[in-house]
């Protein structure tokens, strides 16, 4: 499947009859300024293809990973204690956000620490074989 | 709250007609058939049953509230192409490019308070995109464009995969998702990719 640049002069007629009057209100509307575009930059590719046969350790380095980066915010008290991840059976039932928003770069937020290329290997790898137990 | 229906609250062809519109309008990457919405079941979620709405207000004071532990659901992920967040505090619909495999999709949303029908300005809109628990959409550069009137162009997003993708939308994404209030809202689609 190619990535080049469609040609397609219909590109720009994604609208379906239904939505017409939005799109023209934002057409109409487009000159009076609005926020630029906000992008998640330059966040890697490096989703694992599979899961390894050696799966990171939940108890041995996961979980340490979690504490340090996430707990802070991800617990009682925390800007995000709606979600905690203090506990397995918490992470595992957000282990699809977790995976999701920390493979898009989108956690840890703004101008918190990030993980290091190696803690996020390890939490990338594990999520991608299933948040096992181990 | 409750407030009447919306005309436009359901459009139960709209999928149908998305699907049209992205066939006719392939790229010149191949064409092939597309995907796009999934057709289903209508969102009643935040229906009442006099024909009502239950809405929720949002308050932007209370985006960085502090908050007592909980846990937040997501709501189902919803068939067509629009419908109310899972809290029902936001109508949503969204049109796209056609959607292929390993192709560029930009979606465009269109936001609107539930309550009063006003455009959801300012919103932040961001897609979370995977087809399944360890499964994530590639990174693209997903960036989001603000337009007047509530809409966003968010985009570019690629499904590397065939099969039956979920995107959420999060509006507010930068709020916390905890008061019932809160600005945070959340909605999510079927995307059958071919």
């Amino acid at each position: 499947m190619g990535t080049s640049p469609s040609t397609s002069t219909c590109r720009d007629s994604r609208f379906p009859a239904w939505s017409v009057v939005p799109v023209l209100a934002a057409l109409v509307g487009a000159g009076l300024g609005c926020g630029g575009p906000r992008t998640n930059g330059s966040c890697p590719n490096d989703l694992p293809a599979s899961c390894p046969a050696t799966v990171p350790s939940y108890q041995a380095t996961v979980s340490g990973i979690i504490n340090l980066r996430c707990v802070s915010c991800h617990s009682p008290g925390g800007q995000e204690a709606s979600r905690p991840l203090q506990t397995y059976s918490q992470v595992y039932s957000e282990r699809s956000a977790v995976l999701n928003q920390l493979y898009a770069c989108n956690m840890p937020p703004g101008t918190a620490a990030k993980p290091t290329e190696q803690e996020r290997e390890a939490l990338l790898t594990w999520l991608v074989c299933g948040a096992p137990q181990n | 709250m409750k407030h009447p229906p919306s005309p436009g609250r359901f459009r139960p062809l709209a999928s149908l007609v998305w699907l049209l519109v992205a066939a006719g309008c392939g790229s010149s990457n191949g064409g092939g058939p597309t995907g796009g919405p999934v057709s289903g079941a209508l969102d009643t979620h935040c229906s009442e049953g006099d024909g009502g709405v239950r809405a929720q207000v949002v308050d932007l004071s209370t985006c960085h509230a502090s908050v007592p532990p909980g846990s937040p659901d997501y709501g189902p992920t919803q068939y067509n192409s629009e419908g109310n967040d899972d809290d029902c505090k936001y109508h949503v619909k969204f049109t796209g490019t056609a959607v292929r495999q390993n192709e560029n999709v930009t979606f465009t949303v269109t936001a609107a308070t539930l309550a009063d029908g006003q455009p959801a300005a300012g919103a932040n809109v961001e897609a979370e995109v995977f087809l399944n628990t360890t499964h994530p959409a590639p990174n693209s550069g997903q960036a989001t464009t603000e337009k007047p009137g509530g809409v966003y162009d968010v985009g570019p997003i690629r499904f590397d995969a065939s099969g039956r993708w979920t995107v959420r939308f999060h509006l507010h994404q930068d709020c916390q998702d905890s008061t019932e209030d809160s600005p945070h809202g959340h909605i999510a689609f079927y995307i059958d990719v071919p």
